[in-house]
């Protein structure tokens, strides 16, 4: 069948009976060009290469990838480096460059000034020849116009890739933007020919990277000099600040400020502006020629007075002015050895221990804060001030010894005994009496509970005060502990008890007494508790706080996973010995995870290394 | 006056081990040996919708508190399965017990499975992980014998186990608390009256309501009978009730629950062993649900109550 379908191709037309049976839909491939890579591999390597095991396999060497065509010697292109390991090779750039970067490299050794700066490609060639011509050929204002043409030319153009798409667009590179203008040729006065339209110059934006406002720039000179004292500091609505940064005058404080400043924090506030302002108006100075803060802002940039300054001086008030005068008695501004301070530092006024100390709300008499007593480092620092009025228990453990120097009253002593209230000191004194050994503290402890079990506040403090703190607070624990526990009651019998819980029992029973085969009788439970640890994304996941064996289980499985690789790491210390300089090639982290023992000055080259080290590297990993 | 019945349903061929309320009382999950889980509307008695993914019979339901998810425990291919409820998808199958799962709890954001088996351990998965293996975050294995029952809490996993204790693991505390009533095997065990009391059922045929703060036995119930299979029990405000093997519904008054063997109501309409009762969850709030109940029974019958 297929023989009959090639006759058909290529034949010319018997029509056979057999040959309507087949319909042809396509076109034929091209006879002879799929044969073109047929000795080609797709690898190089021979046709039939492979070399399995029907063909008697790969041997050890060369196919079976260790070494090489020419046997197990290797080329002779090989040179060994072996020797040459430890030299070390200074690296130029030109070593990391290819041909390109060589090219460029090579390219900026030569510098030469350029004769233009015409960076499109397109008119490259007619750069050079256009000045010429230009300037040659036409003579005039004509000339005029078409170097202002030309100029606009080399306006650079910011992307090649942009001027080509447009060009593809049809735009001529020196034209501007948009449609053909109507405007009418002058030198052809050619009303049908259209003019590209004009190019408009790039207008550079450069961001602002200063941090100054908006009059910067203008000299000092040019700033009416009448922006005088009853100026706020703020300034004009206009141009805040402004005056500020360029005049030196006395600053006001604030009408801003409601609260009434102490004496001495408005003293304070005051030198802190005049030292804020001394920094920032050094050097102008139009009156002060050699200037003692330097000549920062030279006065030479005086520029003619623009519109900015010209609104300064309509919305200003007309204000003295008080120009700096050398003369005047600074004391303040000067160190002690009659120098002003450095360029750019500010003489800050040591004030007074009570400058730095803030007093604090005053407290009203009635106070009597609660604070957690705990243990500072400035225990033996006297109270002073306001915070003597708490009492000093509040915050501070005050020993007897500054107490009796801060004259605090001895009354509260008595007071900050533990108190046993009256329901625990009867119940105690029902239960379990200690100190059986003692008898006198037995004695001591019973009647500090019927004391407390009888007397109110009066009682207590109207009772000679033969307890110790000490002891008061021992007896108070002891009341309640051993106040009986009506569980622990239920658990022990003693010969009270049973008459109490017998009753119920016993009624229940009687209750139960006609259907006793079916009785359910009431057990109670007997309970044991153990310990759990629940995991801690478990109590995450329900919103619990972790207890603390989770958390100690945690913290545990941490440090044993941190244990084990410091301890891997600390003995491969021991073994690795490091070439070179003497402590140079030390990494930073092994000398800081291994005691000075490890470093490998100590170790010697003879040992050889343990079993563990092996492991250690090699060994599974945890 | 007795409960009534309200709806009769028959959507399960074979034994229905598990019927629960959703949080808001609804709907209805069943469980059955037929390996499906139904959701019935339970003012209508509708059928809306049927789970199927499980390879065997179904032994515990639980469904989350907004209703979205559904944890449910196969027993015999040991698996505890995720199920969307609204999509009637299975979105996890957590593997890793070795025996059948008996009994499943979750948490009220779906987010905590726990599962107790037959292989003495209750497994607490997660099923926010995405890994698998990871999901199982803890597996507790204090109990001597198969867990039967569990609840969870805000902050407790409360297991009962056939080994004759209730097992109260507090999270918060890292505690473990472990009761014992009488030794016998503890079947079922509920919390009710808003967490105070404990309600514990035994084979011995006895229901204990105990008071969780001392342990002290509060009430004790019998008069069903619970000799050889699971039988569950509830109880809300006024009333426990019980399944039994004899076919019917024991009911109690809790106040009353000294007079043994006079069971408040004994509700007949099943005819095979009613596996497990649940009572109406907003019964607090709304009167007329006082004694609304669901039981469900071996022969494939589940009853709403009113």
């Amino acid at each position: 069948m297929s023989k009959r379908a090639r006759n058909s191709a290529t034949g010319s037309g018997s029509i056979d009976d057999d040959r309507v049976d087949f319909i042809h839909v396509g076109t034929e491939f091209p006879p002879a060009a799929s044969r073109q890579n047929e000795h080609r591999t797709w690898d190089g390597k021979p046709r039939d290469y492979s070399r399995d095991a029907f063909k008697g396999g790969f041997s050890a060497g060369y196919h079976g990838t260790v070494g090489s065509k020419e046997g197990w010697q290797p080329t002779a292109s090989f040179v060994s480096s072996r020797g040459k390991r430890a030299e070390r090779t200074q690296l130029r750039p030109e070593d990391f460059m290819d041909e390109e970067d060589r090219a460029d490299f090579q390219a900026t050794r030569s510098i030469r000034v350029a004769g233009n700066y015409h960076t499109d490609p397109e008119s490259h060639e007619n750069a050079e020849a256009l000045p010429k011509s230009a300037m040659g050929g036409i003579v005039g204002d004509l000339a005029e116009a078409f170097a202002a043409e030309f100029n606009a030319i080399r306006v650079s153009a910011s992307s090649r890739v942009g001027d080509s798409i447009m060009a593809s667009m049809g735009w001529k590179s020196g034209h501007g933007l948009g449609p053909l203008t109507r405007a009418v040729d002058r030198y052809s006065n050619d009303v049908s020919k259209r003019l590209p339209p004009k190019p408009m110059p790039l207008q550079s934006c450069e961001p602002k990277t200063n941090k100054h406002g908006v009059g910067y720039g203008v000299a000092a000179g040019d700033l009416p000099a009448d922006v005088g004292e009853d100026q706020s500091s703020d300034g004009s609505a206009a141009l805040p600040a402004l005056g500020t940064l360029f005049k030196r005058r006395d600053k006001k404080p604030t009408e801003a400020s409601s609260v009434k400043d102490t004496g001495r924090v408005k003293k304070l506030r005051q030198q802190q502006a005049k030292s804020e302002k001394q920094r920032l108006s050094f050097g102008v100075d139009d009156d002060d020629s050699d200037g003692a803060d330097g000549d920062f802002m030279a006065t030479s940039t005086r520029k003619p007075k623009s519109a900015l300054d010209v609104l300064v001086a309509n919305t200003t008030k007309p204000t003295r002015a008080t120009p700096f005068k050398k003369g005047v008695a600074r004391g303040s501004d000067l160190c002690h050895d009659g120098r002003p301070p450095l360029l750019g530092f500010v003489l800050v006024s040591s004030g007074g221990p009570e400058f730095r100390h803030y007093e604090g709300p005053a407290v009203p008499e009635s106070f009597t804060g609660v604070r957690s007593v705990s243990k500072s480092r400035w225990d033996s620092v006297p109270a002073v001030g306001s915070q003597s009025k708490l009492g000093c228990e509040a915050g501070r453990l005050v020993t007897a010894h500054d107490r009796a120097k801060l004259g605090i009253l001895d009354s509260l002593a008595p007071a900050a005994q533990p108190q046993v209230d009256v329901e625990t000191a009867n119940a105690a004194l029902a239960g379990f009496i200690p100190y059986e050994s003692d008898p006198a503290k037995r004695s001591r402890y019973l009647e500090h509970l019927t004391a407390c079990a009888s007397s109110d506040k009066d009682g207590a403090t109207s009772r000679p005060a033969t307890l110790s703190a000490a002891e008061a607070s021992e007896f108070a624990r002891m009341a309640q502990v051993f106040k009986p526990n009506a569980v622990m009651m239920s658990r022990f019998i003693s010969s009270r008890t049973t008459a109490q819980t017998d009753p119920p029992a016993s009624d229940s029973k009687t209750e139960q007494g006609k259907n006793t085969n079916s009785a359910a009788k009431k057990v109670d439970a007997t309970r044991t508790t153990l310990e759990w640890t629940p995991a801690r994304l478990f109590c995450k996941r329900m919103n619990i706080p972790p207890p603390c064996q989770t958390l100690a289980r945690e913290k545990s499985e941490k440090e044993e996973k941190e244990g084990s690789t410091k301890q891997r790491r600390a003995r491969a210390a021991d073994f690795i010995v490091w070439d070179g300089p003497e402590g140079s090639n030390v990494p930073a982290v092994l000398a800081n995870d291994t005691p000075s023992a490890h470093l490998p000055g100590s170790t010697s080259a003879q040992q050889k290394p343990d079993l563990s080290l092996f492991q250690s590297i090699f060994g599974d990993s945890e | 006056m007795a409960p009534q019945i309200r709806h009769r349903l028959d959507y399960h061929r074979g034994s229905v081990n598990s019927a629960i309320f959703d949080a808001s009382g609804s709907y209805i999950f069943t469980g059955g040996q037929d390996k499906t889980i139904r959701l019935v509307n339970s003012t209508t008695g509708d059928l809306i919708q049927t789970y199927l993914g499980h390879g065997w019979g179904v032994q515990g339901i639980a469904v989350s508190k907004d209703s979205n998810s559904l944890a449910s425990c196969g027993g015999t291919d040991r698996a505890v399965y995720l199920w969307d409820v609204s999509q009637a998808q299975l979105t996890r199958k957590l593997t890793g017990h070795s025996q059948h799962v008996d009994c499943v709890a979750i948490s009220d954001n779906g987010s905590i499975i726990v599962s107790g088996s037959f292989d003495k351990t209750v497994r607490v998965w997660d099923t926010r992980s995405s890994n698998s293996p990871q999901a199982l975050l803890q597996s507790l294995d204090e109990s001597k014998d198969g867990i039967s029952s569990l609840v969870l809490t805000q902050t407790e996993i409360i297991a009962s186990s056939i080994d004759g204790h209730v097992r109260t693991y507090d999270i918060r505390t890292g505690r473990v608390l472990i009761e014992s009533f009488g030794g016998q095997p503890v079947v079922c065990v509920r919390i009710v009256a808003g967490g105070k009391c404990l309600l514990v059922s035994s084979m011995d045929g006895s229901i204990q309501l105990v008071d969780r703060a001392d342990g002290k036995a509060l009430a004790a119930f019998s008069g069903h009978i619970c000799q050889s299979y699971r039988i569950q029990c509830d109880a809300n405000d006024s009333l426990v009730a019980s399944g039994s093997e004899d076919g019917l519904v024991y009911v109690w008054d809790v106040l009353r629950g000294d007079e043994s063997g006079s069971a408040k109501y004994r509700l007949g309409g099943h005819s095979g062993i009613v596996n497990t009762v649940e009572f109406h969850p907003s019964a607090k709030s709304d009167n007329s649900k006082g004694q609304a109940m669901l039981s469900a029974a071996s022969d494939g019958s589940v009853i709403i109550w009113e």
